[in-house]
């Protein structure tokens, strides 16, 4: 099978996929419909055979359809709001950098693992300029610790040892106690 | 008369010192967000919703509301300046209001834009006004069955306008209601889905959807587009301003005018068409029956102004069926609707029964109309400054976006679980947009679907079991039928260009 018509295809075997699951899943629920007397499971199994045969006609019409044919009006809509994507690889980057950022978060709290985020996603969005990345990146995590807790007063986390007096250290500086 | 009465108590409220400075704050972020490419209302208001935790509940939706008006016509500056569409709702401006900036100078498609947002805001509110009591009052007469089809009717006009490709709609749609599966379920008191995870036994929240699917997954498209996205020069943003067009050309498009605003106003109420559809629609509509058709595209006022009412004029339509019936149309006011919840308040019709929060609802009605005279005046004496945001670097931009997101995930309920959550949801809105999946559908299914299930759930158990008493009364089976056409219409239409197409190739 052509590497095109897969890609076309395999969003809709991912989904189909998903409904099998989802629709098994739902007769394992604690209470389940019996005849006459509707369960937990009804709706979300109505809603995986809607998901299952919707999925079936997207995946013949993917396997069928030709190569699509723009109008010059389409590409030209589509040029002013969503430009090529150019570096997919920064995309699974960036997601791997926010994802070790939540894994880190607990034990580094917010305000250094924020400084680390921060800098990171300046270098992946292209900043250049090595003497700025760190410097807006402290500057930024500062604004928005500000930001957080003594605007909208949420309870960032602190983190652990060292990091836990960094942290106390620095919201003392922006006064909170 | 009550309807003009808690209006002007409504008005009262808006007047009050912090609810005006929320509603100014509300207009310039509106305009700074759908100035700047890829950020957008619907992002300046997901942005906006942390903030609003710890506000009364008046200023946190005044501050939304203003974000959401002042946002669908902000982005005109920019489509009309320097040829870059800030909303998707800008592009029909890209035809006529670029190409009149060109000829003769950018003073003038603005001061049409603004009119425009002017008399679509002002008539589009005094409209929807004007239907709030007799909406709640229909509402009010809704049992189990009617209300269970009014969503569906709802979810079936968002994945119909969602696209050329329905299927992919539907199972957007459908993967946005088993995401609000999740949890323990509201009738029965069982857990499902939750997969021994104990926080996903309070279920998904709408926040980690709404954000991770807009704020988060836009983000990670926009990475991947970085080196493609158009910058603006310095000299470009200097020697800005707006000359207002004379009475007598604005009497020569009064049809248009009317036209879009009838259009815009009622297009708003249908679920799914949000501004860029209503837009669309009005310059379409135009460019089929407008009396100077034939000069469409070629710089002419009507193809300014007439995008431009049906933008503006389809957020109050929007706002009015959620507020009287609980159901959101478009992203924004879903984001809306999460703000009215996080607050304690279930919007629908007992919303206007009880007279405490009736002045709720008719101080967010009044503050529609000082949002649009706001963002107007904004717009006529501040765009010089209002512009240089585009000078902000993308990639400080970006990263200011993630923190916003992230943080906002986890005020929510100060758990890491939410920031996970956002994440995972971040990363399926970037796959939809790569793989062309529409995003609203889930995006609606997943706030909908509990509303849709309970009030299914409830019919079925009241009817011992029998699943077809919403398509046997009167209310609820003509809404189920309307809903039974709006779907199979455009599937018969793509299923027909589809075999054309074919036969074409062959």
């Amino acid at each position: 099978m052509p590497v095109a018509v897969l890609n076309r295809v395999l969003p809709y075997v991912i989904a189909m996929a998903l409904a099998v699951f989802f629709y098994i899943l739902a007769g394992y629920f604690d209470v389940v419909s019996q005849p006459g007397s509707p369960g937990p499971d009804l709706w979300p199994r109505m809603v995986c055979v809607l998901l299952g045969v919707t999925s079936l006609i997207g995946m013949i019409g993917a396997l069928f359809e030709g190569p699509a044919a723009a109008t010059e009006g389409e590409i030209e809509i589509e040029e002013a709001l969503s430009p090529p994507e150019t570096n997919p690889e920064l995309v699974w980057i960036a997601m791997a950098t926010v994802g070790l950022y939540v894994l880190v978060l607990p034990h580094l709290g917010f305000f250094v693992a924020t400084i680390f985020l921060t800098m990171a996603l300046l270098v992946i969005g292209g900043m250049r300029r090595w003497v700025w990345v760190p410097a807006t990146g402290f500057g930024l995590t500062c604004v928005f610790t500000f930001i957080f807790l003594r605007i909208v007063y949420v309870a960032l986390p602190l983190g652990e040892g060292w990091f836990r007096v960094i942290s106390l250290t620095i919201y003392k500086v922006i006064g909170v106690h | 008369m009550t309807i003009w009465y808690d209006l002007a108590i409504g008005f009262a409220h808006v007047f009050e010192p912090y609810n005006l400075l929320m509603l100014m704050v509300g207009i310039i972020v509106g305009m700074l967000v759908s100035i700047m490419p890829g950020l957008g209302f619907v992002m300046g208001v997901i942005l906006a919703l942390p903030f609003t935790y710890k506000m009364p509940i008046e200023p946190a939706i005044i501050l939304l509301t203003a974000i959401y008006f002042s946002g669908t016509y902000g982005g005109c500056f920019t489509t009309i300046l320097y040829r870059i569409p800030g909303e998707p709702n800008d592009v029909p401006l890209l035809w006529d209001g670029y190409k009149m900036g060109q000829r003769e100078g950018v003073a003038k498609p603005l001061g049409w834009a603004l009119v425009a947002a002017l008399i679509g805001g002002l008539v589009s509110s005094t409209t929807m006004v004007a239907l709030t009591k007799p909406l709640t009052d229909i509402a009010l007469r809704f049992n189990s069955e009617d209300y269970f089809a009014a969503i569906v009717l709802g979810l079936t006009t968002v994945v119909t306008l969602a696209g050329n490709a329905p299927a992919k709609a539907v199972m957007s749609m459908c993967l946005g209601l088993l995401v609000a599966c999740i949890g323990v379920d509201g009738i029965f008191g069982v857990n499902r889905f939750t997969f021994g995870v104990p926080i996903l036994g309070d279920g998904v929240q709408l926040v980690a959807v709404l954000v991770g699917m807009y704020g988060l997954g836009e983000v990670f498209k926009r990475l991947g587009q970085g080196l493609a996205i158009k910058k603006v020069s310095k000299d470009q943003s200097s020697n800005i301003q707006t000359d207002f067009p004379r009475w007598r050309e604005v009497w020569n498009i009064r049809a248009t005018i009317l036209r879009s605003s009838i259009i815009g106003t009622f297009l708003g109420v249908v679920p799914g068409a949000g501004a860029t559809i209503t837009s669309f629609i009005c310059y379409g509509t135009e460019k089929q029956y407008g009396r100077d058709r034939r000069a469409l595209g070629s710089g002419h006022p009507s193809g300014i102004v007439a995008p431009q009412i049906g933008s503006t004029a389809s957020v109050a339509g929007h706002l009015i069926p959620m507020l009287t019936l609980g159901i959101p149309g478009s992203a924004a006011t879903a984001v809306i609707l999460a703000a009215f919840l996080l607050h304690g308040v279930q919007p629908g019709p007992m919303l206007l029964a009880d007279p405490a929060s009736r002045t709720i609802v008719y101080t967010i009605l009044a503050s529609m109309f000082v949002s649009v005279v706001g963002m107007c005046l904004v717009g006529f004496f501040w765009i010089r400054v209002v512009v240089q945001v585009l000078r902000v670097p993308q990639h400080l931009l970006n990263a200011i976006v993630v923190l916003f997101c992230l943080i906002g995930a986890y005020a929510d309920r100060t758990s890491l679980s939410d920031v996970w959550m956002i994440l995972i949801f971040g990363i399926v809105g970037y796959l939809f947009e790569k793989y062309n999946f529409p995003i609203a559908p889930m995006v609606l299914g997943a706030i909908l679907g509990p509303i849709g299930e309970s009030n299914f759930m409830r019919s079925v158990i009241v009817h011992h079991g029998d699943w077809t008493s919403p398509f046997l009364q009167p209310m609820s089976g003509t809404l189920l039928a309307i809903s039974a056409i709006a779907f199979i219409l455009p599937v018969s239409r793509t299923m027909l260009r589809w075999f054309r197409k074919r036969d074409i190739a062959r």
